[in-house]
This record gives structure tokens, C-alpha cells and sequence, in this order.
């Protein structure tokens, strides 16, 4: 299979090396190589927002450093998560006296590792909340959200929360406005043809041509269910009828979508998906408004992708559609 | 002394690491007798107390799980007495950080009988925590896991014994091996 690199071990440092060299003026390393922080200074009331997360699903979340929303990001390994101790240091480097929430995408290891930084973190006298994200709704059924992983959904509460942040909510505020956020939030993913692990240089699973996995993860688990491939029209009014048969939606109701490609998919895949989606919505009379659309939470070259929804409140809009200063975060209009 | 330790327990886990992936193939990586190994060296080779030495080198969700237990273990090694407090608190902390209870086939289901045996006979906390520990060990054998990877094979890993709540058994019954054998010299 063919994958670029010079060594595999030195994908994510050669990575961030060339992330920083592009945009110094916005983001730098910390003191530790696998720590990535904003430049622009931050007001003291600012609670910091951090997170780990296994490299190989860029730009998510390293470029999404930057004014307005993420404050620092931990570099784990390929599909990795960063050891308790990196995310520490991490969490160390972006404190600020407000306090820091990390956030945590539901999957064993960043749980596990980010509960346990917050330990380390405790024991120094730091105030550092978790806020666990989980949207993905083929990964444990409905009344079990909390069993749920973390998916491309989670992008919302990155971007209202920091936008929020900047604004100087206090951390308790900033955390519930998370929980809301998670709460409101819904993503179904289908893949439709598997990447290259850079760890194995194999594919991650296969698939006979003519089907697709409903529900893939996002490093390649299984999914829940198989089906066969069909127009866009039917394979998005099958996923939208599973969100909201999950989570319902009234009619009038203005509703934010994310169409995230995992890597493999063209963006002139995606808008034909966003389409189908508007039509779809329209017809249950409910409004699309400021959709972000690309691919943001990749799997390698993944052909596959996911929607997410989110049923904003008035502050939740407002937020969403603040201005930033990341990478690799678009407009939102 | 603490170093002798920490020594035997570390050739203890080099006869166990093949038997240890072994069991972690069927339902997870398959390194989990090497990722311990590799924790349990770094306590000899690094200037770090025994738990931090542990955790940043074994690395991983597993490092910070069973760096806890290695903290339990150096601190009673001081002090006996404190070993069923300390085992509770253990129990606590891995239950939090894991967000697991007993009964979802972790290490935990030999960790919080173990505790419970060592609060509950004071005098005895140390052989009774291993026995619990063992029973708890046991009967990971047909407990569907509700947590890791193993949540997604065959049968959810009926029919397996959970590897980290093997090593988490090994590592009580060695303990308290060695405190027997200190005793008995006393005696």
C-alpha cells in the first residue's frame, strides 16, 4: 500500500513541525515537542480549553489551536492516546487561573489517560475539569448516550466552547454549556471504502464493492450494520430517519449540520450529501442553518462520511458562528 | 529491600509475559504482558518513584490503570497497615478513571473484592486480599466485558479470562508471598 513518510515512528513530529512552520504566528510548540499551543496571548479570566487525541485524524484537533477555540492540543501517536503523563504536561503549559476544561472524546484509552491527567493535575492544586464527548448513536443505543464514542459531532462543543471561553464564562457555565451541547448533538457515519493504517500500511477492514458500513468508527470498528449501496438520496434519508427516530426534531426547529468527510471523500461528494440533507429536512419542515462542510475528522484515506446535528439555543448559534483564528477551522456563515 | 522487591517482582512478570499477551490476543492488543514489563523495568532503571516510573514508561490506558495498584503496593511496603486503606482508595480511583464497576471484566473485578477482603479482616488483609483477588480473577471466565476492546469480539470474550484482572491478582498474590516470607523469617 502507498503512504507517505520518511519514518513511520516520525510521522506525527514531521507533522507538526510542518503545521507550526506554516502558521507561526498562530500556533507554537510548548515545551514538550508533542504540545501544541496558541501564540495570542489569553485574558485571565479565560478558562483554557485543552485536548489529547491520537494523531492520523488531522486537522482535527490540532488545527483547531487558535483565538476562539482550542488552546492547546496533546499529539498522541498514530490512532494513539497521549500517555496520562504528555497530556498532564500539556494541561500544565495552557493553565491559566480560570481553571481548564480537557476535553475528552469518548474512546477507552483518551478516557482513561485524560481522567487520569486531571488526577496528576488535582494533586498539583490545579482546577482542571473533563468533559467527556460522545455523539455517535450506532456505538450503543438509544437511553445509553453515555456509552456512546466520540465522532465528528464533537466539533460543536470544540467551537462553542470556545468562543464562550473567550467570552469569559466561568468554568462551571462553560462546562454545562458543553453538556447541553452534547446533548443536543447527534452523528451517524457510513464508510464506504477503508484506508490505510499507518501502523499496519494495510487496510483497516474491507468491504465488497457494492456495500457500505453504517456506523464505521473512527479508527476502522466495526460497524453496526451493512447495506447495500445506493443513491445519495436513499443512503442520507436512511441516516436521517435513524437520528431522529434517536433524537426528535420539531417541525420549525433551526438545526446546525456537519458534513464531515473521513479523508477518501470528495468535497464534491459532500455537498451532493449536504443537498439530499436540506431536502430532506425541508420536507419535515425544519431549517438547516450554517453548516460546516469538509473533511475535518479524518481516518487516513477513509471513502466514507458521517452527518452530525446539532438543535442550537439562541446562545449556542451565536457562538458557533463567532469569529476564530485556527488553522484549519472554517467560516462559518 | 524495596528494590528487591521490585527486582523478583519484575522477573516474576518475565515468566508470565507470553502467557499474559496470550490471553490479551483473544480479547485486545495482545501486549499487555509487555507493556507491563516494560513498566515494572522502568521502576528499576529510573530515579522516579516507583508509580510515576511505572506509568510514563508502560504508557497507554494500562499504564495509568496498574501504576496505581504499583503505587498501593510500594506504600504498604512501608507500612502494612495501610495496605486496606490504601487497596479501597486504589479501587476507587481505577473504578473513576476507567468509569468501570465491578462485573464488567476488568482488572477491577480482582482490585474491589481484594479490597473489600482487606478492609473486612484486618489482621489478615494481605493473604485475604490475594485469596479475594484470585476468586475475583475466576470468574472474569464468564462475564461478557462491557468495557475496551473486548466489548467488541465474539460472545464479548465469554469463555476468557481477563488479562488485567489476572495481572492485578498476580501482582496482590506476589505481594503478599513476599510479606510471608518476611514474616516467617521473623517468627
Amino acid at each position: 500500500m502507498k503512504k507517505l513518510f520518511n519514518k513511520k515512528e516520525s510521522m506525527p513530529d514531521d507533522m507538526i513541525n510542518g503545521f507550526i512552520s506554516a502558521y507561526p504566528k498562530i500556533v507554537k510548540k510548548g515545551n514538550h515537542h508533542r504540545v501544541v499551543l496558541r501564540v495570542s496571548k489569553k485574558h485571565k479570566s479565560k478558562v483554557s480549553l485543552i485536548i489529547g487525541n491520537g494523531s492520523g485524524h488531522e486537522p482535527i484537533a490540532m488545527g483547531f489551536v487558535g483565538e476562539g477555540i482550542l488552546d492547546a492540543n496533546i499529539v498522541g501517536d498514530v490512532f494513539t492516546a497521549p500517555s496520562a503523563d504528555l497530556i498532564f504536561e500539556g494541561i500544565k503549559e495552557a493553565y491559566n487561573e480560570a481553571g481548564s476544561i480537557l476535553l475528552i472524546s469518548r474512546h477507552e484509552g483518551d478516557v482513561i489517560n485524560g481522567n487520569a491527567a486531571c488526577l496528576l493535575a488535582e494533586e498539583e492544586g490545579m482546577d482542571v475539569k473533563p468533559l467527556l464527548m460522545y455523539d455517535d448513536i450506532s456505538s450503543a443505543p438509544k437511553g445509553q448516550e453515555d456509552d456512546r464514542r466520540g465522532a465528528a459531532g464533537t466539533i460543536f462543543i470544540y467551537k462553542i466552547l470556545g468562543a464562550a471561553s473567550e467570552e469569559g464564562l466561568s468554568i462551571e457555565d462553560l462546562f454545562s454549556l458543553g453538556e447541553k451541547v452534547r446533548s443536543n448533538t447527534r452523528t451517524l457515519g457510513v464508510a464506504i471504502k477503508s484506508g490505510i493504517s499507518p501502523i499496519t500500511n494495510k487496510p483497516m477492514f474491507t468491504l465488497p464493492d457494492d456495500e457500505v458500513f453504517i456506523g464505521m468508527g473512527v479508527h476502522g470498528e466495526p460497524g453496526v450494520a451493512r447495506r447495500k449501496l445506493s443513491t445519495v438520496k436513499d443512503l442520507v434519508t436512511f441516516m436521517m430517519d435513524k437520528m431522529l427516530e434517536d433524537r426528535n426534531i420539531e417541525s420549525k426547529s433551526k438545526v446546525i449540520t456537519l458534513i464531515n468527510g473521513m479523508g477518501g471523500t470528495t468535497l464534491m461528494e459532500l455537498y451532493m450529501v449536504y443537498n439530499e440533507v436540506c431536502h430532506y429536512l425541508s420536507y419535515k419542515n425544519i431549517q438547516a442553518i450554517s453548516p460546516m462542510i469538509g473533511s475535518y475528522s479524518t481516518t487516513q484515506e477513509t471513502a466514507g462520511f458521517s452527518i452530525s446535528i446539532l438543535v442550537p439555543d439562541e446562545l449556542m448559534l451565536k457562538y458557533w458562528g463567532e469569529t476564530h483564528k485556527s488553522p484549519d477551522f472554517p467560516l462559518i456563515i | 529491600m524495596k528494590k528487591n522487591f521490585f527486582i523478583s517482582l519484575k522477573t516474576h512478570f518475565e515468566t508470565l509475559e507470553v502467557k499474559l499477551n496470550q490471553m490479551d490476543s483473544v480479547i485486545g492488543d495482545g501486549d499487555h504482558g509487555t507493556t507491563l514489563l516494560k513498566g515494572l523495568n522502568a521502576i528499576l532503571s529510573s530515579d522516579l518513584p516507583p508509580a510515576k516510573a511505572f506509568r510514563v514508561e508502560a504508557g497507554g490506558a494500562s499504564g495509568s490503570l496498574f501504576s496505581i495498584l504499583i503505587g498501593v503496593i510500594d506504600e504498604s511496603l512501608d507500612n502494612y497497615s495501610s495496605f486496606g486503606k490504601l487497596l479501597t482508595n486504589a479501587a476507587n480511583k481505577i473504578s473513576m478513571i476507567g468509569n468501570a464497576k465491578e462485573g464488567d471484566k476488568t482488572m477491577l473485578d480482582a482490585i474491589i473484592p481484594a479490597a473489600k477482603a482487606a478492609r473486612e479482616s484486618p489482621n489478615n488483609s494481605i493473604k485475604n486480599a490475594s485469596l479475594a483477588s484470585k476468586k475475583g480473577m475466576n470468574n472474569t471466565l464468564n462475564m461478557p466485558a462491557r468495557k475496551g476492546r473486548a466489548k467488541y469480539v465474539e460472545n464479548a470474550g465469554v469463555g476468557h479470562i481477563d488479562p488485567g484482572a489476572f495481572s492485578s491478582s498476580e501482582i496482590l498474590t506476589f505481594f503478599y508471598n513476599d510479606y510471608r516470607l518476611k514474616n516467617e523469617k521473623t517468627v
